[in-house]
């Protein structure tokens, strides 16, 4: 018995040593985008960004916000990304900005951050590195988000 | 004026603006209002007509770039693969370039405007000169004065058609140093400003050139029984020149003074220009057989350029090859006589610039001819009597000596 388990110590060492090597990471990367991407919803809701290469639809985030996916209601989609690479999404009419981590083929949510109940009327994100700054140049209110919520509330200015 | 306020206006909303503007916006509309700006400023310097809104549009941009200064970091990123500075010092550029073309069209303007004024004297010109010929040349058709009176008449007719036709000569040459000059891609704009009815129809250099035409088809219709072979050959030059001249500007002035009118003036000008130089090639071809054959120059036949050429050339060449086979005799001598003097007075002299202007024989042809007429003259010259009795003697007392040695 006693070299049967030699044996499984040796075995586990090679096999961590091994995936060791295949992992490879570079960390500290920025994905930051500097300036917020303004999209226009097709007939059937799809929105591409060509500089940024992504193209998702907008009636899934609709339903999420209004129950309702029969037609496009949103005449502009915003989308920014924040460094740690979190996609910031909301639209005219949302009361909430949608935060998203890209998945495999997919976005998954991270966070669905309620800034209003009013509905943004004029909604625009800005990068305030590490924050994403949010404007309704409507009402002028901002609000400084990250991936967990929001930072801190700003009175009007 | 109108315009200058425009630029004031845009320039106080722009300040007005730019201030307010940044106060809770996001980067997105800095960069559309970025974007927006730039391309007035661009449509801006486009229309701009005058150097001085160029000046002003140029302290537009200055205060343009002061005011998204602070963005700059963020339109670079926007403007990828543009970015702030090369957005500004393309307006710059834009701007620097349209003053330069707006200065030399300035400029043309002016010079067009002090030719306008010079056109108007040479139509002033032009017209006492047409006037005096043409009462002359009535006064000879009407005339029922003596022979010798209307010969009088007759040169002072031709010296006044001569001094038209010097004028026209001056006249176009500097139509053509002056509108020759115009820088290229000019034009279009100048057409816009001068074809637009600021130049009196009178002053139109199209109504002047079209007006010589007329008058010169006219003349020569008129004047078949007064003119001389010089005459003909004067006129075909100044067609010769007037067509050089139309080729090389005509089009330009079609497009700055054509007006509304552009393909009807250039139908018209070049019609009239076919007719005076079909005209002015017949009479002068015509009068110059007509004087040879005065002359007793049988030359042959020729209607053009080079057929005259080779008339001449196969002339002088089988007359001086004639000469040349007469060894005492000298039966061509008197033929040479009679074409030197044609070709001495005539064709090196009195015809020689109009001959040469008008292409009727280029400068080499003419030296050509004139050594063939040198070789000509050589061969031709008779055997001095003087010699032959000398010859005749000296043979005589050889004989006589050779006689006196013989019987001795």
């Amino acid at each position: 018995m006693k070299y049967p388990r030699i044996s499984l110590f040796v075995f586990m060492a090679v096999l961590l040593f091994a995936s060791a090597c295949k992992t490879f990471e570079v960390k500290n990367v920025n994905y930051a985008q500097q300036v917020e991407s303004v999209l226009t919803p097709t007939d059937n809701g799809d929105v591409t960004d060509s500089r940024y290469g992504i193209a998702f639809n907008i009636l899934p985030f609709q339903y999420e916000e209004m129950k309702d996916s029969s037609s496009v209601l949103v005449d502009e989609v915003r989308l920014i990304r924040n460094q740690n690479g979190f996609y910031f999404i909301t639209a005219d009419g949302f009361n909430n900005v949608y935060v998203m981590e890209p998945i495999n083929s997919g976005l998954k949510l991270k966070e669905k951050i309620n800034v209003t109940e009013q509905g943004l009327v004029s909604p625009a994100f800005n990068l305030r590195s590490p924050f994403v700054q949010l404007i309704d140049t409507a009402t002028s209110e901002t609000f400084t988000l990250n991936e967990k919520g929001i930072k801190k509330e700003e009175s009007k200015s | 004026m109108k315009r200058s306020l425009n630029l004031l206006t845009l320039l106080l909303l722009f300040a007005v603006n730019s201030t307010a503007l940044f106060a809770q916006q996001s980067d997105f509309q800095i960069k559309k209002d970025f974007e927006n700006r730039h391309a007035e400023l661009l449509t801006n310097i486009e229309l701009a007509q005058k150097v001085n809104e160029i000046d002003s549009l140029i302290m537009v941009i200055d205060d343009f770039k002061s005011n998204f200064s602070e963005h700059s970091e963020m339109l670079d990123y926007a403007l990828y693969p543009e970015s702030f500075d090369s957005k500004v010092a393309n307006l710059k550029s834009e701007a620097r370039s349209s003053e330069h073309k707006l200065l030399i069209i300035e400029n043309q303007a002016e010079r067009l405007s002090e030719l306008t004024v010079e056109v108007t004297r040479f139509r002033s010109e032009l017209s006492n000169l047409n006037s005096r010929s043409d009462s002359l040349r009535n006064a000879i058709t009407e005339s029922q004065e003596s022979e010798r009176k209307l010969s009088q008449l007759v040169t002072r007719y031709r010296k006044s058609v001569e001094e038209r036709d010097e004028f026209i000569f001056d006249m176009v040459d500097s139509l053509f140093v002056t509108y020759n000059q115009l820088a290229p891609g000019t034009i279009e704009e100048l057409s816009k400003k001068d074809g637009s009815g600021t130049i009196k129809s009178g002053d139109n250099p199209l109504v002047i050139i079209d007006s010589i035409l007329e008058e010169n088809i006219e003349t020569l219709k008129a004047g078949s029984n007064t003119f001389s072979t010089e005459d003909y050959l004067r006129i075909y030059a100044l067609q010769t020149k007037v067509n050089d001249v139309w080729n090389s500007i005509g089009d330009n002035l079609v497009e700055i003074y054509g007006g509304n009118d552009k393909a009807k003036w250039k139908k018209s000008i070049e019609s009239d220009l076919k007719d005076w130089k079909s005209s002015a090639s017949l009479s002068m071809w015509n009068s110059l057989d007509g004087y040879l054959e005065q002359k007793n120059v049988e030359l042959g036949a020729f209607d053009n350029n080079s057929s005259f050429f080779m008339a001449l050339d196969s002339f002088v060449s089988k007359a001086s090859k004639k000469s040349d086979e007469e060894i005492i005799s000298s039966s061509t001598y008197e033929d040479f006589k009679t074409f030197s003097e044609f070709w001495t007075t005539k064709v090196m002299d009195e015809w020689n610039n109009y001959l040469v202007e008008s292409d009727v024989l280029t400068a080499s042809q003419i030296a050509t001819i004139d050594g063939k007429v040198d070789n000509w003259g050589d061969s031709s010259e008779p055997f001095p009597t003087s010699l032959l009795i000398i010859f005749g003697i000296g043979l005589l007392a050889i004989i006589g000596l050779i006689i006196a040695l013989v019987v001795k």
